[in-house]
C-alpha cells in the first residue's frame, strides 16, 4: 500500500473514532438533561399539586364531617386544583383521570410525604408517572390518597432521537471533510517525496543531469538535498568514467589505425623479400624500408609506453631552469640548425619545482613543432617565468579550428608533412598529459601566418 | 601487345617501394606517384592507364577526388586503405569503386585482386610473356617464338599461373587452390607431376625453380 493511502486511512480512522466517542457522550448528556429537566419538572407539578390541594382543603374541610362529606369535598377540591395530567386515586379508587390510565397499576406510593418515581413504556407512549400518599383523618377515620402526576414524555425521546440522527449526519459529513482534507494535505506534504521518487527513477534510467527539485524545509527537504548532492557525485562519476572510455576508445583506435600503414609496409616488404626473385639493390630496399618502419613502430610503442605509465603522479623538485634550457638546447640544436631556425631562450626565474625528466621531454617536443612550423632564419624564445614555460614561434601557425584538436592522440595537422618527419602524432597528447599530471594547463594560441605560442601553465 | 599499365598512388614510401617492386616483377608496368596532386595533374598528359590503386589519406587530392578524375578517363580503381573503422566510407568505396583492400594486406592478395579486375572491365588484357613464350588467357593459347604450343588443360593452367606470378614464388596450395577452387582437396603431388611435365615439355628446366618448403617460381631473372 502506498505510504499517501497508508497515512490517510490511519488519520481517517483516528477520526472516525474521536468523532463517533465526541458525538456518544454529547448525545448521553443531552439524554440526561432533557430526561433530569422531564423529571424535576413533573415533580415540581407534582410537589405544587399536592400544596395547593392541601391548602384547599384545609379551607374547606372540618374535622367532623363525614366520610361521604369529606371525599366529595377532597373530589371537588382535587378537580379545582387539577388538570388533564393529574390523577387522584382515593383507597384504591380513582377519582379523576384524563388519562386512560391508572397509574395505580404502576405506582403505589408509600404512606408518608415522600414522592415516589415511575418511568416506562405504556401503550406505546413513554410516560413519567409521580405521586405520592397522604392519610386524611376525618371523624374518628383517616382516608389514604394518593396523587399522581402522569405525563407523556415521548415527544422528549423523539427529540433525543432526531438530535442522535442530526449528530449522526454532521458527524458523517464532518468525517468526510474531513477525509478528504487529510487526503489532500498528505498528498500536499508527500508531493515533495513523490517528486523525489520520479527524479530517482529518471536517473535510474540513464538522465543523469536530472535533479529533484524540493524546497521544503523539512526532512524531505533534506533528503532531497542529500540526494542532489548523491545525484551530483553520481553524475560527475560518470561523466568522467565516459569520457576515460571515449578517451580510451578513441586511443585504442587511433593506435591500431596508426599501426596499419607500417604493418602494412612491414609485411610487404618481407613477403617480397621471402617470394620475390629480387635482384640485390631491391632487396637492400626492401631491408632498409622493413628497418624504417621497425623504427617508427618502435618510437610508436615508446611514446604509447610514456603515455600509458604518466597515470602515476611525477615527482616534483625544485629544479634550476637553466640547467633544463641547456639540456633542451642540446637535444634540438640538430634538427633546428638543419632547418635554420634559432632558440632562443629567456628566464625570470632560477627554479621551479617540477619533474626535470618529464619536462624536459614537454619542452623538447614543443621547440621540435616550433621548429618545424619555423622557417629558415626565424627564432624561437623559450622562456620561463614563476608561471611556467612559454615557447613561442613566428611560423606558419594553426588554424584555429584545429587548436582544440591538436593534442589528441594521433592528430596530425599535416599527415603525410608530419609523417616524412617521423611525427607519431604523440607527442603533444603526451605534452599535455604530462603538464596536466603537474596539476597544471598547457594553453596553445596562434594566428595562422603570424605564429604559435604554447604556455605551459604550473600550479605552484 | 603492350603490359598492363597501372598508375600507383600512396604516400608511404615503403608501401608504395614494395607494391610497385611486385607488380613490375610480375610484369606490369607502374607509374607511382606518394602526393594526390601530382597524379591527378599528371593525368592529363598520360592517362593511359589500366587500372589505378588509390590510397585514401594522400596529401593533396585524397582517394575519393581521385577516383572522379579516374571515371572521367574510366579507369577502374582500386582502393588500399586502412580505414576500416568507417562504415560509411566503406560505402563509398563499394558504390564507385572497383574493388578494395584493406591495410595490411599481403601482396598475394593485391595480385590476386588485380587478375581479377578485366574479368569485370575488360580493361586489364590478360596476356602474360616471358622470354619468347607467350600466354593468353583469355583465348587460352600458348606461344613459342610465334609457334603454338599444345599442352593438356591441366598443364596450361599451371603454367598460367606461373606466368601471372612470375618471378614470385606460387605454393603448391595456390597453385592447387587457383585451379580446382578452394574446395577441392587433391593430392598436391599432382602439382609436382604437371610441373615436371611442363619442365621437360618447354624445356625449362632451369626457369621452372622448385623454392625448398614454399613452391615453385618461374624466374626471368637469371643470376
Amino acid at each position: 500500500m502506498k505510504l499517501r493511502k497508508k497515512i490517510s486511512l490511519l488519520c481517517g480512522l483516528v477520526l472516525v473514532l474521536v468523532v463517533g466517542i465526541c458525538s456518544l457522550i454529547l448525545i448521553g448528556q443531552t439524554k440526561d438533561n432533557l430526561l433530569n429537566l422531564a423529571y424535576t419538572n413533573a415533580g415540581q407539578k407534582q410537589r405544587s399539586l399536592v400544596s395547593s390541594f392541601r391548602k384547599m382543603l384545609s379551607y374547606y374541610h372540618e374535622e367532623q364531617d363525614s366520610a361521604v362529606t369529606s371525599r366529595s369535598l377532597m373530589k371537588y377540591c382535587f378537580t379545582q386544583v387539577a388538570d388533564e395530567e393529574s390523577v387522584l386515586v382515593l383507597d384504591g379508587e380513582t377519582v379523576s383521570s384524563s388519562f386512560l390510565l391508572d397509574p395505580g397499576n404502576y405506582l403505589i406510593p408509600d404512606p408518608g410525604n415522600q414522592q415516589q418515581r415511575f418511568t416506562g413504556m405504556v401503550d406505546g407512549r413513554r410516560l413519567i408517572i409521580v405521586g405520592s400518599s397522604l392519610r386524611l383523618s376525618y371523624a374518628g377515620d383517616s382516608l389514604c390518597c394518593n396523587i399522581y402526576v402522569v405525563q407523556d414524555i415521548t415527544s422528549v425521546y423523539r427529540r433525543i432521537h432526531s438530535l442522535a440522527w442530526q449528530f449522526a449526519s454532521i458527524g458523517a459529513i464532518c468525517i468526510g471533510l474531513g477525509l478528504l482534507l487529510i487526503a489532500f494535505l498528505v498528498q500536499r506534504s508527500l508531493r515533495p517525496l513523490q517528486a523525489l521518487k520520479s527524479t530517482a527513477s529518471r536517473i535510474a534510467e540513464g538522465n543523469y543531469t536530472e535533479r529533484a527539485d524540493v524546497s521544503s524545509a523539512d526532512e524531505i527537504g533534506a533528503l532531497a538535498k542529500d540526494f542532489n548532492l548523491m545525484a551530483d557525485a553520481v553524475q560527475q562519476r560518470i561523466e568522467e568514467l565516459t569520457e576515460t572510455a571515449e578517451r580510451q576508445r578513441l586511443f585504442i583506435s587511433g593506435v591500431t589505425h596508426e599501426s596499419k600503414t607500417p604493418l602494412t609496409a612491414l609485411l610487404l616488404n618481407a613477403d617480397s623479400l621471402q617470394n620475390t626473385y629480387l635482384e640485390e639493390e631491391e632487396r637492400d630496399a626492401a631491408l632498409s624500408r622493413i628497418v624504417l618502419q621497425c623504427r617508427w613502430l618502435e618510437r610508436l610503442v615508446q611514446k604509447l609506453l610514456k603515455l600509458i605509465t604518466l597515470r602515476q603522479k611525477p615527482e616534483l623538485q625544485r629544479v634550476q631552469i637553466a640547467d633544463l634550457f641547456s639540456r633542451v638546447q642540446e637535444n634540438t640544436s640538430d634538427t633546428l640548425f638543419a632547418r635554420g631556425v634559432i632558440l632562443e631562450t629567456a628566464r625570470q626565474v632560477e627554479y621551479l619545482n617540477l619533474d626535470a625528466d618529464l619536462m624536459q621531454s614537454v619542452l623538447i617536443n614543443l621547440v621540435d613543432n616550433a621548429g618545424k612550423a619555423s622557417g629558415s632564419g626565424q627564432t624561437i624564445l623559450l622562456s620561463a617565468d614563476e608561471t611556467g614555460f612559454t615557447v613561442q614561434d613566428h611560423g606558419c601557425g594553426i588554424p584555429q579550428d584545429e587548436i582544440r584538436r591538436i593534442t589528441d592522440p594521433f592528430y596530425m595537422v599535416d599527415r603525410s608533412r608530419s609523417k616524412n618527419q617521423g611525427g607519431v602524432g604523440l607527442g603533444l597528447a603526451l605534452a599535455k598529459e604530462i603538464v596536466q599530471a603537474h596539476g597544471g594547463q598547457l594553453i596553445i594560441e596562434s594566428i595562422v601566418g603570424t605564429g604559435t605560442t604554447v604556455r605551459v601553465l604550473l600550479q605552484q | 601487345m603492350a603490359a598492363n599499365r597501372i598508375l600507383l598512388v600512396e604516400d608511404d614510401p615503403s608501401i608504395a617501394g614494395a607494391v610497385l617492386l611486385n607488380l613490375t616483377t610480375v610484369g606490369y608496368e607502374v607509374v607511382s606517384f606518394n602526393h594526390g596532386g601530382k597524379a591527378a595533374a599528371s593525368l592529363e598528359a598520360d592517362h593511359s592507364f589500366d587500372l589505378a590503386l588509390l590510397d585514401i589519406m594522400l596529401p593533396g587530392m585524397d582517394g575519393f577526388a581521385l577516383f572522379n578524375l579516374m571515371e572521367k578517363y574510366n579507369i577502374p580503381v582500386i582502393y588500399m586503405t586502412a580505414k576500416t573503422d568507417s562504415e560509411s566510407e566503406v560505402r563509398g568505396l563499394r558504390e564507385g569503386a572497383e574493388d578494395y583492400i584493406v591495410k595490411p594486406f599481403e601482396i598475394v592478395t593485391l595480385l590476386v585482386r588485380i587478375e581479377k579486375v578485366p574479368a569485370r572491365t575488360g580493361r586489364l588484357n590478360q596476356v602474360y610473356r616471358f622470354r619468347d613464350f607467350t600466354l593468353d588467357a583469355q583465348n587460352r593459347t600458348l606461344t613459342h617464338a610465334g609457334e603454338p604450343v599444345d599442352l593438356p588443360p591441366l598443364e596450361f593452367d599451371v603454367f598460367a599461373v606461373l606466368m601471372k606470378n612470375k618471378n614470385r614464388t606460387v605454393s603448391r596450395e595456390r597453385i592447387l587452390n587457383e585451379i580446382w577452387g578452394e574446395d577441392y582437396f587433391g593430392d598436391i603431388r599432382t602439382v609436382d607431376v604437371r610441373i615436371a611435365n611442363l619442365r621437360k615439355k618447354l624445356g625449362l628446366s632451369d626457369e621452372i625453380r622448385t623454392v625448398s618448403k614454399a613452391g615453385y617460381r618461374l624466374e626471368e631473372r637469371q643470376r
